[in-house]
């Protein structure tokens, strides 16, 4: 067996070159296809427009007409750009939720995050109750995403105790799901018939709710949270290989676990407290990011971040087609549409993806 | 030159002690060391506090140039294979724990050199979990070798492999070992690996150290009586090497 002095085979190095450069090039299309989608969502609508207008309203916003800049920059750019932040938080808090629990069922609707926002906005919705209070004007949400955010620290919380697993986390995710799901069955059982429609509106989740303020908060956080997880890469793709081989490898996988479970938290909470329940980009954002890119955080991270906005700025086009002039709630028609396209990715692959 | 000492050193999983007051001298670089005992004895624990993963009593001292915990490298017997990752991307992933996104090309030569003395570069772009028990363990070998460990400390590392393959490892960790002046200690349950390759044997047993020493002077019949209960000779192979021939357990 060769030990010493032998030449090394080149063919590694070479083959590792060419995976890389073929994952950035996947990036890049993912890149360019958000660009059209998100161009796509602002063209499309009651009014409709060429791609062409749109690009000549955003870029130069004085030469167009005045409709035309008032309906891309006060309507449909808000809109557009909330299902890209959306997507994209809930992506990638999905992924790093399935990374740091070891757990491919993870998610923010699955862990019992969107359950618990939903069960908040309802307190509002039916009783009027509002958790913080002086924030009357925002009520909805400042509720959802307090409960989303206990719902978290609970986890969080369990997470620190000694002894749990992740197995455990999940399962105390999904009893959280149950609990949260029958907390809000009951208000819809007491609520009048005009509180129950709201209910029911807000937890199929949409977009309409878009508005310039929650555009920026869900991009802030988002744009803070991206280089806290990309310093730690390494040490989140070694996770994967299993507690004991990542220690192995010198990652504080308690500390790095809470970290990265408490960033998620705010990750999840915050969009679904703006948008409603959309449960299944969280969950199927990753897992295509997986199948395209693998799971070196280098190339998954931002994979999961541009297939999560892809995917929900994707759906908000194709609910806007379905029926013309009519806006269907997207929590469903993402999972309507993002279903079946999952499953086939799934059945078309040819190697494993968990 | 690297050496290894453990000064009364102890473990414990909340109120239960897995071992305590184990005292070893001096495992020095250049040689391969048999850590043996029976199942459940504390091997993967003892390994796990030398590592400092596992707090507890007593003293680690590393000597080494790179000194501290950094030195030392713990290969779990657990090969994770789960992940989509590539055997090269987790190897690549071994040697770099933290650090910048850019990936050199020295990494890339070490990685490679690494998996052609394994001889696992036809495996180096499947996925983990398309491997076999015996190509995972490999796999495991050539992380813990990525690291560029000056200590490192093997647990079972051989137990899922062919014979030809375990034969292989020992030469190369016993080559590697004497190369980069690295102190290798390797989980056994193969005492004739313990005999032929490793230059000291350390024996644990009801979470205490029973025996340690030149392995020919460790494994003796009465310690193979007395720790695994089977009654055995030792022989001289056709090369002139002892040889371990079991005749039965001690029912």
């Amino acid at each position: 067996m060769a030990v010493t002095g032998s030449l090394p085979a080149e063919a590694g190095r070479v083959h590792y070159r060419a995976l890389a450069t073929r994952r950035i090039l996947i990036l890049c299309v993912l890149v360019v296809l958000l660009c059209l989608s998100v161009a796509l969502d602002m063209a499309l609508g009651p009014a409709r427009y060429s791609l062409g207008e749109v690009v000549a309203a955003l870029w130069t916003p004085d030469l167009v007409g005045e409709q035309l800049r008032v309906v891309i920059w006060d309507i449909r750019l808000p809109v557009a750009l909330i299902a890209l932040t959306v997507g994209a938080s809930l992506s990638l808090a999905g992924a790093e939720m399935q990374t740091i629990l070891a757990n491919p069922l993870a998610s923010p609707f699955t862990l019992g995050v969107s359950a618990a926002a939903g069960f908040g906005a309802a307190l509002g919705l039916v009783g009027g109750v509002a958790l913080l209070p002086g924030a009357v004007e925002y009520m909805i949400p400042v509720n959802a995403f307090v409960m989303a955010m206990l719902a978290s620290l609970l986890i969080y919380g369990v997470s620190t105790l000694r002894g749990v697993t992740s197995e455990t986390i999940v399962l105390l995710g999904i009893a959280m799901v149950f609990t949260f799901n029958a907390l809000l069955s009951l208000l819809e059982y007491l609520a009048s018939e005009q509180a129950l429609a709201a209910v029911v509106f807000w937890t199929m989740g949409s977009l309409t709710k878009a508005t310039w303020p929650k555009v920026w908060i869900t991009a802030a956080v988002l744009v803070l949270s991206v280089p806290l997880l990309a310093r730690r890469a390494w040490q989140l793709t070694a996770l994967r290989l299993g507690d004991d081989k990542a220690a192995s490898f010198g990652v504080d996988i308690r500390r790095i676990r809470l970290e990265v479970l408490l960033l998620v938290s705010l990750l999840a909470a915050i969009p679904v407290s703006f948008v409603g329940t959309i449960g299944f980009v969280g969950l199927v954002g990753p897992h295509i990011a997986r199948m395209l890119l693998g799971e070196d955080q280098r190339f998954f991270l931002p994979g999961s971040i541009l297939c999560g906005a892809l995917m929900l700025s994707a759906t908000s086009v194709v609910s806007k087609m379905i029926i013309p002039g009519a806006i269907l709630p997207i929590g469903v028609i993402t999972s309507l549409v993002g279903l079946p396209f999952f499953f086939a990715l799934i059945f078309t692959h040819r190697r494993r993806t968990w | 030159m690297v050496a290894l000492a453990l000064n009364a050193i102890g473990a414990r999983y909340g109120s239960r002690a897995i071992f305590s007051d184990i005292s070893v001298d001096m495992i020095t670089g250049g040689t391969l060391t048999a850590l043996i005992g029976p199942n459940a004895a504390g091997k993967s624990t003892l390994f796990k506090r030398i590592a400092g993963l596992v707090k507890g009593a007593g003293t680690v001292t590393v000597d080494a140039p790179r000194r501290g915990e950094d030195a030392i490298c713990y290969m779990p017997q657990d090969t994770g294979a789960n992940a989509v990752l590539t055997v090269y991307e987790s190897v690549l992933l071994a040697s770099r724990s933290g650090g910048s996104w850019l990936v050199k090309e020295g990494d890339l030569v070490h990685i490679d050199s690494i998996l052609e003395a394994l001889r696992i570069t036809p495996l180096a772009f499947r996925n983990l979990c398309e491997l076999s028990g015996g190509q995972r363990q490999l796999v495991s070998i050539a992380q813990a070798l990525a690291r560029r460990p000056e200590i490192l400390l093997m647990d079972e590392p051989t137990s899922a492999l062919d014979l030809h393959r375990q034969i292989e490892v020992l030469h190369l960790m016993r080559d590697l070992a004497r190369r980069d002046d690295m102190a290798v200690v390797i989980a056994l349950h193969d005492l004739n690996h313990a005999l032929r390759y490793c230059e000291r044997t350390l024996v644990i047993a009801d979470g205490r150290l029973v025996a340690a020493g030149p392995s020919e002077d460790v494994i003796t019949p009465a310690l193979l009586r007395d720790i695994y209960k089977v009654d055995a000779r030792i022989e001289c192979c056709s090369q002139g090497k002892p040889l371990i021939v079991v005749d039965g357990a001690i029912l």
